[in-house]
């Protein structure tokens, strides 16, 4: 075969085109003898002729069409570069797309809302407030936080909770907090007086609803009045249910005798297993000899929160 | 003596004969390359009716198409079943 005469380039890509008219050999005749080159012919009917010129003949060939008064119109593109093609005759679209898609990619790092919910919702301010202190609020970035560290460190935060969940969703996150399964006592709003159930001291005194009949430092026997139902406004008193906390300082002795004189530890023991799960301030033990064995007493100091309401 | 002189003398065509004014390749029935066209007379899918420099060449067959038509060369393609001199 003859090399191709035309010295247009050849960038692998084609233009198609339909030519309508009568006589379209001429038509053929008359582009080949001005140097076009045609490619793929395919005649549809007496009128109508498709065919596929060179990208860079394009022009030259509208030319030659309009000069011999033919109609044509453009199918498409085909070759091995319609892609490119494609690509770069819409490059603004392209150029918007990655803008938007790099903008959705930066801004979906940002926190713009943390919600809390499940049981443990009711100490969502303390969760809060722990997690301002790690740095995880609003408008920050979840490129810069470990959300598992997190969970971890909101449980060893607050001890009434006993399961905490950090999920990322969109730009939210999400917080779910599980309370600990101890019972938490309900308020009944039928309590009109408080009785002191334990001998100690007054360490502090919180009365959000009646009258405190005591002070920090009084020292208090088991059934004295802490807080009475009452309340006085403008010169009358009210009757109101009391809503009321007060921890006092308590002090046990608890004996134990024991045939072992090593026996201190486990004296300690004991007594504050009696105690229970109260705030141990100090423990003291004192070891009495007997007949034949020892008596053991441990006093312990321990805070007691009562409650009213 | 070269491939293409010893052709021309099979063909009697070494004593101051000018250059054959047409040379054709066939490709089995698929296609067909025709060298030195002036013009295409006719095209359709039966039938294409070529103009050489001196008489004509017809491609008979079915779903014929020209696959490249440039200065002096067509390739057609399809399945042809005849190529006459006119």
């Amino acid at each position: 075969m003859r090399k191709d005469n035309d010295n247009s380039k050849d960038l692998g890509l084609y233009c198609v085109y339909e030519v309508y008219g009568l006589n379209t050999e001429r038509f053929m005749n008359a582009v080949k003898k001005r140097g076009v080159t045609l490619y793929d012919i395919k005649k549809y009917s007496n009128k109508r002729l498709r065919l596929a010129v060179k990208f860079t003949e394009s022009q030259k060939f509208f030319a030659i069409a309009e000069e011999l008064c033919y109609n044509i119109k453009k199918v498409g593109e085909k070759g091995r570069a319609k892609q490119m093609f494609c690509l770069f005759s819409s490059l603004g679209l392209i150029i918007g797309a990655i803008a938007f898609i790099l903008i959705a990619v930066l801004a979906n790092d940002f926190i713009l809302d943390i919600n809390y919910y499940g049981s443990g919702k009711i100490y969502h301010r303390e969760v809060q407030e722990y997690l301002s202190g790690k740095g995880v609020e609003e408008y920050k970035r979840f490129s810069d936080i470990d959300l598992a560290m997190i969970e971890d460190g909101i449980l060893a935060d607050n001890e009434h909770l006993s399961f905490a969940s950090c999920t990322k969703h969109g730009n939210k996150l999400l917080i779910e907090l599980v309370l600990s399964s101890e019972k938490v006592k309900g308020l009944n709003g039928n309590v009109y007086q408080m009785h002191s159930t334990e001998n100690g001291v007054v360490e502090s005194v919180k009365v959000y609803r009646g009258t405190a009949v005591v002070s920090v430092g009084d020292m208090v026997r088991e059934g004295d009045l802490l807080v009475d139902g009452y309340a006085v406004i403008k010169d009358q008193t009210i009757k109101i249910n009391v809503l009321a906390s007060i921890t006092l300082a308590v002090e046990k002795t608890y004996e134990y005798k024991l045939v072992g004189d090593d026996e201190q530890e486990n004296a300690e023991i004991f007594a504050l297993a009696e105690v229970g799960d109260e705030d141990i301030i100090s423990t003291q033990v004192q070891k009495i000899p007997l007949e034949g064995e020892y008596l053991y007493k441990v006093t312990v100091k321990y805070r007691r929160v009562l409650y009213a309401g | 003596m070269g491939f293409i002189e010893e052709i021309k003398r099979s063909f009697c065509l070494d004593q101051g004969i000018a250059e054959p004014v047409y040379r054709a390749v066939i490709f089995g029935d698929g296609g067909a390359y025709v060298e030195n066209v002036k013009a295409i007379i006719k095209y359709s899918c039966e039938e294409v009716l070529l103009s050489l420099k001196s008489g004509g060449l017809k491609i008979s067959g079915s779903e014929l198409y020209i696959k490249k038509y440039c200065a002096g060369d067509v390739v057609v393609c399809g399945k042809i079943t005849t190529i006459q001199r006119t």
